[in-house]
This record gives C-alpha cells, sequence and structure tokens, in this order.
C-alpha cells in the first residue's frame, strides 16, 4: 500500500509531466533565489540534509527522508514550512536573515504553478558578495537618537538616548538606578575583576561630591589591577597559555612576557591600531623595542604540536600537516580576535555562510609563512638593551673599518688601536648578564627536525592552496593576501615583488587596524560591551559572519565604533563612556512595580535591550582572586614567570602536572590568576570546573555552567578551605566579639551588615564549628557568586 | 529515480542540523534539561526557535542507554590480537614489500614480521583471536570488529583526539561529552561521563581527550581515581589543609543548611533569576554525590569471585618492577568493575584508558621496541577485564543497552622495527565493539593481506562511521546533534559519518 508521502511523490510526477511555461522571469527570479540561499549547502558535494538543489531532479527527490514539496496540498509543502518567515525568524536558510515575504511568495507560487525549471539549468552556489547582512556594511554615522523624554533631559548620556529609543520601540522601561552598595560592587568586578574594600565601598557610598561616581570609575582605570583583569579577557581571546598542549605537553619557560605585554598594554591605555599592529608585526613597526617583540607572544599563544614539529621533518606527510595546523592556528586566531570572523572552514572550500574564498584563506597563510613558534633572546631591561645595542653598532663599525685596505696597508698602528678596542667590547660584551627570553611568532632558526625557515635567511615557505586542506593535494602557489569579499573592509593590499617576510605582516596588520575595516572596530566595542553588560551587542563577539547573530542596537553599536575609532582608540575612554550611562547603572531588580517587571520579562526575557541590568555570576578567576584579597592573603606581586600550583614530574618526556602535589598554603601561589601557569593538557581542576576559558580554543564569551560538581569545589577545594582558615585568622586577630567577627566577614565578603537572622545563624555556626566554617560558607553563597 | 518516502519528521530532519537540535531541545526538555537556551544561545534575537513547533523526541528508537570506551593509548596492535595474517607467517623474515613509497614514523620498515603470538577460532562464528587475548572468546559471538579503520595521522597526540574527539586537534568536546550533553543525566547524583585514567598517568594531551571544550563543562568526563580518599576532585574538603582533615557528616551539613537559608532569601529578593534557585540545588546534588560515589566504588560488597573474574588482586599487593600480566589485570579489571557499578547506577559513558603517557619505561601500547614485552602484559590484562565486564553485563541483562566500543589510535606496521618492535600503522587498524544493539559474531570491513591498508582501500571506516553509529543506537541522527560554536554548528563527527548499518542487530 502506498502511504501519503508515496503518493504524493506520484503525484509531483504527474505534475511535472504537464509543468511550465517556458523560462519566465519568476522562474529566473526563484531558482536565482535558491542560488543564493541554498545551494551553498544543498548541493552534490556536500549535500547537507541529503538534499541537493542543483538539478529540478535533486529538488523534487528532496533530502535524506523525503520530497520537497506536496504539490495537491501546497500549504503542507515542507520546504514551505522551513523557510515560511514568521516574527522574523525561519528554520532556513540556516545562515544570514530569513527570506523576506517577497522571495517567500515568489517561492510559494512557483511551486503552485508546478515549480518550472529549464531542463538544463544546473543551479551553482552565488555567494552573494553584495551582501545586506549587518556586519559587511560599512560603519554608518549614526544620529543620537533624541530623548523620549527630551525637554526635562536634553542632555542625556548618548549610549542612554540609543538604548531608551529601542526600549520605548519595545514597549519597556529603563529600571531605575541600583544602590551605591549594588553599583561599586559591580564596577569593581568589571574593572579589576576584585570586590572593593570594605573602607573604598564606605567611602564611595557616603561621598556627596556630584561626580563622585566619574571618580571612581577614574580611581580603578588608573588601578594596575584595571590592566590585570581586562589582560585576562584578551588572553582568553587569543587562547594564551604557558605549555605546547598536544603530546608530550612541554612547559613553555619564556611565553609569560607575552601576558605582561598585554597587562602594560591596558594599563597603559594603548591605541587600538598600535595594539594591533605590534601583536602581528611589533618587529617591524617598533624594531628594537620590547613592546615590539613581546607583543609577538600573540602570533605563538595558541597550541603547538611539540612531536609534529621535533619529530618529523617537514617533508613527512604528518610533519606537513602539523605544519599547515600551526599555520591554520595563526592566521584564525589573527582574524577571529582582531575581526570576529571565522574563517577555519574556508581551508576545505570556499566558506558556506560568509564570502570567504579558499584561496583568500590561503594567501592569509602565506603572511605568516615564514614563521614558526620560537624562542627570542632580547634585553627585557631597556638600559641593558641599549647597552647591547651600543656595543653591537661600535662592533659593527670597528668590523667594517678593519676591512678597509688602505687602513690595513698604512697605517698598522690605527689597526692595532681598532684591534684593542675591538677586545675591550668584546668583553663589555660577555660582561652583560645572560639575555632575557620569550616565546613568539617569528623565524625559527633551527636543526634536526623542526629547522624552521632561518636556514633560508626567513624566506617564506611557498604556500599552495590544497584541494580540501589535504596537504598532499597542493593546487597552486599562492602569494600573500587578505580577505575582499567582505564588504566594509579595504582594499587588498598588494607587495612590491621584493618584500621581505616581515613586510607582510606588516601589510596585514595595517589592513586590520585601518580606520576602513568595519570588522576592526565593531568586534572591539563590542567585546568591551560584552564583557560590561554580560551580553554583546552582538551576542557572537567572535563570529560576526552570518551564522552570528544581529545586533540588538546597530546604530549604537556603529556609533560607539565610530567614536572609539576616531577620539584616540582609548579603552579607558571607551569604559568611561559606557559605566557614566544610567544604563550600566540601572537596577538588576527591575523595580518599575511588579506588573511593568512581569511584563517585561515577557517582552525581552533575555534582556537583550537592556531594561534591567544583568545579573552576573563572577569567572573563576574573579572567584580566586577575591576570595584571597577578602581573606588577606593575596599576594599582588606583578609580572614575570607565572605561579606554579602544581608540582611537575617526569618532566624529561612527557610532563605529569600534578596539582595534588603543591602546598595550598604556599604564599607564592597566591597571586592573581592571571600570573597562573596555564597547562593546557591538565588544566587546573578548580578554576577549570568553574569555566576558566580553555586554553586551546578560542574563548570570546565563557560558558557558565551550573552543576554540582562546582559546589563541590567551591565548599572543598583546598585554596577555599585556605583562604577561610587565613580569613578567621585575621578575624580573630581582629579581637572582637563573635557577633563582631561576622558582620565583619560579611561586609568584607558581601559589602553589607547581616540581618539580625542571618547573624544569629553564623554565631551558632561559628560557635559550633569555628569560625572558618562562617568563611567557607561566605564564598559558596549566591549573592558573593552573582554581581547584581 | 528512486525515491526514500518516510514520515513527516525526517523530512523535516532531512533539512539541516536546526531541526535536528530543536528535537534535542525539546527532548532535553521533556528530561527537565534545561538546554534549550544553549542551543539557542548564540543565535542572537533572530533564531530563537521555539522548541513547542517541532516537539520531535528522539529521532531512531533508543537501543543503547550508556556507553563504555575502552582506549588503548599508544596505539594497539591489530594483527597481533585480532586480525589474523596467515601471509605474514608465510613470509615471515622476508624484506618488506608493499607496493608502494610508505612513511613510517620512525622509519619502521623492516621485514615482515609474522604475528607474535597463535591464533585460535573461538565461539560459534569461529572468529580468531590471538592467544593473548583468549580471555575474550567466550564474548565474541557478541563482539562485531571492524578490521578497515583508518585514521589520519601517525602522531600521537592527534591521532588520540580524532579517536577520542573526532577532530584531529584540541579543543572538541570528548565523544562521551556529546553523549552527556545529548542524553543528559539518569542519576543526578553522578556525574555523567566518568573517565578512568591509567593509574600511571595520562594519555596524549591529558584531559583534552575528554574535556568539554565549548559544551557546557557539566559535560566534561570527570576522572575518578580508584586510589585515594578523594575518587572525585573536592569531593570531600581538601585534606591538606589541617582544619577540615577530619571528616565531619555534622559540621557539613550544617553548613548545607546555613547556607541553603541565606542562598533562599537572597533568591526571593530576586524574583527575575532563575539560574539561583537551580544553584541552590546543586548543593543538595553534591551532597548525594558524596554519599554515592563512594558507595559506587566500594568493592567490599563484590563476592570473591567476582572479583576474581575481573582480574582484581588483593588490596596492597605488592608487584614487581617489570611489566607483568597480573598486575595489568589488577589495574584494568578495577576500572572495568567500577565501570560496572558506575553504569549501574546510571553514568552515562564511561571511558577507561589502559596505558598512559608515551614514555619510557613502557606502560602503554607504543611497542617501537618489543611487542611481546610490552603487548603481552597489556593485552592479557585488558583481555581479562573487558571478558570479565561484558559478561558481567550480560547476567545482569545490562549488556542489551550497554554499548561497549574498544579503540585505539591507531595500528602496528605489519613490517618489524628493530626486530622486536613495530611501528605506527595508521593506515589500518581494528576496533570492535559490542553490546548495545551490535550486531555480534561478525567482522565487517577486511584489512589486505598483510593488514598494511583496507582491502578496499577506496571504502574504509573512519571514526565519524564508528561515532555516527554508536548515536544512532543512543537514538540520535548524528549530524542533527549540534551546538552552535562561534559561528559553526559543530557535531562530533564533523562533516563525515555514516552510519554502518551492518553492525547494527
Amino acid at each position: 500500500m502506498l502511504d501519503r508521502f508515496q503518493t504524493c511523490v506520484l503525484i509531483v510526477l504527474g505534475l511535472l509531466g504537464i509543468g511550465g511555461n517556458g523560462d519566465a522571469a519568476e522562474d529566473r527570479e526563484v531558482l536565482a533565489i535558491l542560488e543564493r540561499r541554498c545551494v551553498q549547502c544543498h548541493n552534490r558535494d556536500d549535500r547537507s540534509g541529503g538534499l541537493s538543489l542543483e538539478t529540478r531532479d535533486e529538488f523534487l527527490q528532496g533530502g535524506d527522508s523525503g520530497a520537497s514539496v506536496e504539490f495537491e496540498n501546497l500549504e503542507r509543502s515542507y520546504l514551505l514550512e522551513l523557510i515560511r518567515p514568521k516574527d522574523g525568524k525561519a528554520d532556513m536558510p540556516k545562515a544570514g536573515a530569513p527570506l523576506t515575504t517577497e522571495e517567500f511568495e515568489a517561492i510559494r507560487s512557483w511551486i503552485a504553478s508546478g515549480a518550472n525549471w529549464p531542463a538544463d539549468r544546473k543551479l551553482r552556489a552565488i555567494v552573494d558578495e553584495e551582501s545586506s547582512w549587518w556586519s559587511f556594511q560599512p560603519i554608518a554615522p549614526s544620529q543620537i537618537p533624541v530623548d523620549p523624554k527630551a525637554g526635562q533631559s536634553l542632555t542625556s548620556h548618548p549610549i542612554d538616548r540609543f538604548v531608551r529609543a529601542k526600549l520605548a520601540e519595545h514597549g519597556l522601561q529603563p529600571s531605575p538606578r541600583a544602590a551605591r552598595r549594588t553599583l561599586i560592587r559591580r564596577v569593581y568586578f568589571d574593572l579589576l575583576g576584585m570586590p572593593p574594600s570594605r573602607e573604598e565601598a564606605t567611602a564611595f557610598i557616603e561621598d556627596n561630591a556630584h561626580d563622585a561616581w566619574e571618580q571612581l570609575i577614574d580611581r580603578l582605570l588608573a588601578s594596575p589591577r584595571y590592566g590585570e583583569r581586562w589582560a585576562r579577557h584578551w588572553l582568553d581571546v587569543v587562547h594564551f597559555a604557558d605549555s605546547h598542549g598536544y603530546d608530550k605537553d612541554k612547559p613553555r619557560e619564556h611565553a609569560w612576557p607575552y601576558r605582561d605585554y598585554v597587562i602594560r598594554s591596558f594599563n597603559e591605555d594603548k591605541p587600538w591600531s598600535q595594539f594591533i599592529r605590534e601583536q602581528i608585526a611589533g618587529d617591524v613597526f617598533a624594531p628594537s623595542s620590547i613592546d615590539g617583540l613581546e607583543a609577538l607572544g600573540f602570533l605563538s599563544a595558541g597550541p603547538w604540536d611539540f612531536i609534529g614539529h621535533e619529530e618529523l621533518p617537514e617533508s613527512k606527510i604528518d610533519g606537513k600537516i602539523a605544519r599547515h595546523l600551526d599555520r591554520d592556528d595563526m592566521v584564525r586566531t589573527v582574524i577571529q580576535s582582531f575581526m570576529s570572523l571565522t574563517i577555519g572552514c574556508a581551508q576545505c572550500h570556499n566558506h558556506k555562510f560568509d564570502p570567504i574564498r579558499q584561496e583568500e584563506y590561503y594567501q592569509l597563510q602565506a603572511v605568516i609563512a615564514a614563521i614558526d613558534r620560537t624562542v627570542r633572546t632580547y634585553y627585557r631591561d631597556p638600559e641593558v638593551a641599549a647597552r647591547h645595542r651600543g656595543i653591537q653598532s661600535q662592533i659593527a663599525e670597528i668590523k667594517a673599518q678593519l676591512l678597509d685596505k688602505h687602513l690595513r696597508d698604512y697605517r698598522p698602528a690605527r689597526i692595532a688601536e681598532l684591534e684593542a678596542a675591538m677586545v675591550a667590547l668584546e668583553t663589555e660584551l660577555a660582561a652583560l648578564p645572560a639575555p632575557d627570553k620569550v616565546y613568539v611568532g617569528a623565524v625559527h632558526d633551527g636543526s634536526g627536525n623542526f629547522v624552521g625557515t632561518g636556514v633560508q635567511g626567513g624566506r617564506p615557505r611557498p604556500i599552495f592552496i590544497l584541494e580540501r586542506g589535504d596537504v598532499t593535494r597542493p593546487i597552486r602557489e599562492m602569494s600573500p593576501g587578505c580577505l575582499s569579499g567582505l564588504g566594509a573592509i579595504p582594499e587588498p593590499f598588494r607587495l612590491p615583488e621584493e618584500h621581505s617576510e616581515g613586510d607582510r605582516r606588516a601589510a596585514l596588520a595595517d589592513w586590520i587596524a585601518s580606520r576602513e575595516n568595519a570588522f576592526t572596530w565593531r568586534s572591539i566595542v563590542n567585546r568591551v560591551w560584552h564583557y560590561h553588560f554580560g551580553q554583546g551587542i552582538v551576542t557572537t563577539p567572535d563570529d560576526f559572519g552570518r551564522m552570528g547573530g544581529i545586533p540588538s542596537h546597530p546604530e549604537l553599536l556603529d556609533w560607539l565604533a565610530a567614536e572609539f575609532r576616531d577620539t584616540g582608540q582609548s579603552l579607558k575612554s571607551l569604559h568611561r563612556l559606557i559605566l557614566t550611562s544610567e544604563t550600566y547603572q540601572q537596577s538588576s531588580l527591575g523595580g518599575n512595580g511588579d506588573r511593568m517587571d512581569s511584563t517585561a520579562m515577557e517582552i525581552d526575557p533575555g534582556n537583550r535591550f537592556l531594561w534591567r541590568s544583568n545579573l552576573r555570576q563572577l569567572d573563576a578567576e574573579s572567584i580566586h582572586d577575591s576570595v584571597l584579597f577578602i581573606a588577606g592573603s593575596l599576594n599582588l606581586q606583578m609580572g614575570g614567570p607565572g605561579y606554579r600550583d602544581f608540582v611537575i614530574e617526569r618532566p624529561e618526556h612527557s610532563p605529569h602536572y600534578r596539582y595534588d602535589l603543591a602546598d595550598p598554603s604556599d604564599p607564592a601561589i597566591h597571586r592573581r590568576s592571571v600570573y597562573r601557569f596555564v597547562v593546557r593538557s591538565q588544566l587546573q581542576p578548580f578554576m577549570n570546573t568553574l569555566d576558566c576559558a580553555d586554553p586551546s580554543i578560542q574563548v570570546g564569551v565563557r560558558n557558565q555552567g551550573n552543576s554540582p560538581l562546582q559546589a563541590l569545589a567551591l565548599l572543598n577545594n583546598a585554596i577555599i578551605l585556605v583562604a577561610s582558615e587565613a580569613m578567621a585568622e585575621r578575624l580573630y586577630r581582629s579581637g572582637e566579639s563573635l557577633e563582631q567577627q561576622v558582620a565583619l566577614c560579611m561586609e568584607q565578603t558581601l559589602g553589607r551588615a547581616p540581618t539580625d537572622v542571618e547573624q544569629n545563624l553564623l554565631v551558632n555556626l561559628a560557635r559550633q564549628y569555628g569560625m572558618a566554617e562562617v568563611c567557607r560558607l561566605m564564598w559558596n553563597l549566591n549573592e558573593f557568586h552573582f554581581i547584581d | 529515480m528512486t525515491f526514500r518516502c518516510s514520515n513527516r519528521r525526517q523530512f523535516l530532519s532531512s533539512f539541516g542540523g536546526g531541526l535536528g537540535s530543536i528535537a534535542l531541545a525539546s527532548m532535553l526538555a521533556d528530561q527537565g534539561i534545561a538546554h534549550g537556551s544553549e542551543l539557542d544561545d548564540s543565535s542572537g534575537g533572530r533564531d530563537q526557535k521555539s522548541p513547542q513547533t517541532h516537539s520531535h523526541g528522539s529521532i531512531y528508537p533508543r537501543k543503547a542507554k550508556r556507553v563504555v570506551q575502552l582506549f588503548m593509548a599508544g596505539a594497539a596492535s591489530h594483527i597481533d590480537l585480532w586480525d589474523f595474517k596467515p601471509e605474514l607467517i608465510k613470509r615471515h623474515g622476508e624484506p618488506s614489500d608493499f607496493g608502494e613509497p610508505v612513511e613510517a614514523f620512525q622509519d619502521g620498515l623492516g621485514p615482515w614480521k609474522k604475528p607474535i603470538w597463535n591464533f585460535r577460532p573461538c565461539g560459534q562464528s569461529g572468529k580468531l583471536l590471538s592467544e593473548v587475548v583468549m580471555d575474550l572468546a567466550p564474548c565474541v559471538d557478541e563482539m562485531a570488529f571492524v578490521h578497515n579503520m583508518v585514521g589520519k595521522s601517525g602522531v600521537h597526540s592527534t591521532a588520540t583526539l580524532l579517536q577520542a574527539t573526532g577532530f584531529g586537534l584540541p579543543g572538541f568536546p570528548g565523544m562521551g561529552c556529546w553523549i552527556s550533553y545529548g542524553l543528559g543525566d539518569e542519576n543526578e547524583n553522578l556525574p555523567t561521563f566518568v573517565v578512568l585514567p591509567d593509574h600511571r598517568g595520562f594519555a596524549s594531551n591529558g584531559v583534552k581527550n575528554w574535556d568539554a571544550a565549548f559544551l557546557p563543562s557539566q559535560h566534561s568526563g570527570t576522572v575518578i581515581r580508584l586510589q585515594g580518599a578523594n575518587p572525585i576532585p573536592d569531593l570531600l574538603p581538601d585534606q591538606r589543609v589541617l582544619s577540615w582533615r577530619q571528616f565531619d557528616p555534622q559540621r557539613e551539613s550544617a553548613l548545607r543548611e546555613s547556607l541553603a537559608s541565606l542562598n533562599r532569601s537572597h533568591a526571593e529578593q530576586h524574583p527575575l533569576d532563575e539560574t539561583l534557585e537551580s544553584r541552590i540545588r546543586n548543593y543538595e546534588l553534591a551532597a548525594r554525590m558524596q554519599l554515592a560515589a563512594p558507595q559506587a566504588l566500594d568493592f567490599s560488597d563484590e563476592p570473591q569471585y567476582m572479583l576474581d573474574q575481573y582480574g582484581i588482586a588483593p588490596d596492597g599487593r605488592a608487584w614487581p618492577e617489570e611489566i607483568n600480566a597480573e598486575e595489568e589485570a589488577d589495574a584494568f579489571g578495577r576500572k572495568c568493575l567500577a565501570a560496572r557499578r558506575l553504569l549501574e547506577r546510571g553514568v552515562r559513558f564511561v571511558q577507561i584508558w589502559s596505558g598512559n603517557d608515551n614514555g619510557f619505561p613502557r606502560r602503554n601500547w607504543d611497542s617501537h621496541e618489543n611487542v611481546e614485552r610490552d603487548h603481552g602484559p597489556l593485552a592479557r590484562g585488558m583481555a581479562r577485564g573487558a571478558s570479565a565486564l561484558i559478561r558481567d553485563l550480560k547476567h545482569r541483562g545490562m549488556l542489551e543497552e550497554t554499548l561497549i566500543l574498544w579503540t585505539t589510535e591507531f595500528g602496528r606496521m605489519p613490517s618489524t622495527q628493530g626486530g622486536l618492535g613495530r611501528d605506527h600503522n595508521p593506515y589500518v587498524f581494528t576496533n570492535w565493539l559490542c553490546g548495545g544493539g551490535i550486531r555480534g559474531g561478525i567482522s565487517y570491513g577486511p584489512s589486505d593481506e598483510f593488514g598494511y591498508k583496507p582491502l578496499d582501500r577506496s571504502n574504509p571506516t573512519q571514526v565519524y562511521d564508528i561515532h555516527a553509529t554508536i548515536l544512532k543506537l543512543l537514538g540520535f541522527d548524528h549530524t542533527k546533534l549540534t551546538f552552535r560554536h562561534s559561528g559553526i554548528d559543530r557535531r562530533l563527527t564533523d562533516v563525515h559519518g555514516r552510519v554502518i548499518e551492518e553492525l547494527i542487530a
């Protein structure tokens, strides 16, 4: 017996026989829609869902499990069901905006009239270079909206005007300003990753100055803790760690100077374009500067396959794969970090969703084709570095003179003088302290299997476009280049025939840092917004492509991007701008009355339009650092090699990183967690359970897990217990009564005094089990774990 | 033109991953697992699909509910254990000739080398097994062998990652993470995905083989160490800290009660944020896990014959320095028995490792130097435990719903390296599966006469196919179990994978 579906297919076949009235414009239009929006995935090679739309037969045949259309009952056609736009959404196409109503209607009536399709017409995917996708548009000069309450608050903050215009559009109201106690805690965690001390909180709450808030923000931005906090965000994005990962996960002893460079750059408020240029080609833009070298740790931040490089030559297939993957990591990191685009897919085929061609991917690989992950020596002390440079140039000068034939033939005394000077200089050189080392992306001058390009004077390796990304199937050699089909980007750079490998990286850096590159500027302001609000204006800070999100406030995003780009590219100014808005200072509790609040919850449960502040969970680092800080145990030593909260066993082969063997009460490991020695293959259990960034992948948005294992970590991990003991000891030494101690403990942890009920409960707990138990409880409270 | 007509649901699913995610989301919602928001989280305001519109439930009938993965670190030799090659006996000692240029990791392309051990027919199927895994003979009719597995690399790290996560580079969730994400938990008091590493250390890549990567961290493999007081990290207060050295259940419960009380009044002041409630609940679950986990791992209620069957030696027995079969059986058997106890209690996925990093002296399968010396004890120990586990599960009626996968990084060369050893062979190796809807007693996809490459080189089996098949038996279409990360709907099987219907009962 035929089932319903077979029946409908037969009807389809029947219709086909009589279908069609020539190659009408309507038909061409529909086929063009399919080519633009569907065939990229639904073709003979990829067959997403088993469906190809290259020919009429394939279209009618449908996918893995059935036909596309029901001619006898059009409205029940699955294809139409999938693509029908409803409330601005549809199941298909998967990437980009849904079809417009007009497009949908065109397809519907085309099917209704028999889905006419010229017999020889084979559809080809068209990547829409003139796409209307938001991120492919140039940054638009945004008009700050007129305040809806114009007249009474014409001077209101630009951010608030943008946000309120959107709120009004959706029938929402902003929430009132949060209490000062809430605000100071919020802004401390945001800018410093730590809570205020009791004294700092009190001072702010009692500060009557009209600009107390602005002053507070300035103080925090000037704190060295700020750079530590914000460097951590950037280190997430670039997936920095202190070990290679993969097999025999060896420690990277010299990776940390890059981490310090990032902290320094944030604290110094380095202009963003300079930060970009230094990290891609600091050796070119700022030769012989410390920043210019250490910044190159960006290129080498990701994982590295030791075996694939050290035990396999570049001539073997597995050796080739390892080096291909290494470059892949570098180019993906560059583009994703700075431009919020994912390009990895293009190593096998043209990007499915974004106009990124496979050639362009390999052109980007060609930009970094000379470099590897390697160690460079230098002098971190600028004075020694200057002396070193001075001696070097004097030696070079003397060497040149010694070659002078005239001198050699006629002035032997002068020669003797020069030779003596040379000896003196060499002695001086030898007396300099041992040089420092830094792990960077640069030309590697090696031996054995891991040779690098040093032996060939840093000449870039030839890079071929690879069929399906297979190193054994090179197609043709690619010249260095960048992306070209994305709309809002500068013209691709061109290099003269004669150029160095550094010129390639410098050209790419300039291209990314150009003011014409809309991705760059939107990317960074959106990242900053994400960290302040817990949600970006675009919720996918790592992907502005068509599989990513769309901005909740596109005009605001563009306004911020332009403002940031055109007024000094100062992150600190951007923070100041955001934090002084009323939008930032709203309460998380709602507060417009239960009815308004519940209406708002219905209209916008995810708070995309910012009708309140988001309740945000503390990240692993903030928990770690705050607990130690509150307990009075935090060691604020800045910079230098990372602390190791593990013991390495069997370092000679595959190091075992044993966290269980470290002494949890050792003050040397009680530093801010940005200074933790991060191991890739053996993640720190406590931090990992609390969702710290996985250094094997670029992390623009951290996960926020919520599991019993997290509860166990917070109850029982040594760091919590050690801090509880230290805190109890500190309270005991205060000589106060138990009641006072409990109150003090809560004020320092939560910034408020306990209620009577809480006080009684906690004093009882302290009486029975000791004050340390009360401290342990504090670090586990929801009120501690959330910023409201 | 052929038509494969089916039901409406499958047709809908054929249009891509989005619907699969919806199906999954609604299925998870049915189970009270709030994944819906995660599935949709990265798509901004555009893509907020509503699970109500497409309520699908499971896509395939779920034959298996749990998985055990036995992972041989260092790369176990298929030709010495499972894949009998008489041609090698015939040509033993002759210069090897592969008929084409071959790249071997350490250039170990010496003469052909015959299997170290004799092979004997086993079970009704008459499958030939090496003496060294003869303990598995009683199970052979439950097992399905895949002899034409091919890898992508002969480098340990990438090969291990490929078999463990489906990707040759770090940063992707382990198979167990995906299954935890897909199936959710059956017992909230235990982790869904448990890893039992070799007690001597982690294999290549360490935790990256089972880490959740971009999936939420609760889907990470939880490492359980069978020795020591704290089998799960931080299950109990860290004993290095003096004040908590003595575990005091009363103190713990007083703490928990006070904590809950303060947290509740805080939650009452924040009615808009439900996450506060679930965090409160996690503390209750944590307390239950503190009881459930040690209980699951306490063998004292197991009869002696059971311990014997698993090859478990009396506690605290001293072992010789040289690698030996009894010690290996004890180590592997303990993990297998722990696995059975965890599965009984609702753990979804248990990953058992044999072999640590590729250091010296060898305590893994990377037998460049001497196959007999190292593979011998490791294989005997593994076969003992694996056999006991299969039979035990069967006896308890659990094998039908428990899928077991034996795998490794790649195979080893039919030529010898240095006379006694074998080099890496990523070009062919063996997997076997058992239970959980698998058709037993079959050998699928032969390798060539030397065990060098698949017999049919154009149709090899890859890890994606194994994963796709396992997911199907668990009720999932492998193309639909997705998670959007950085603009890509990620899958365990990447853009590959073919369900091997021949393996399904």
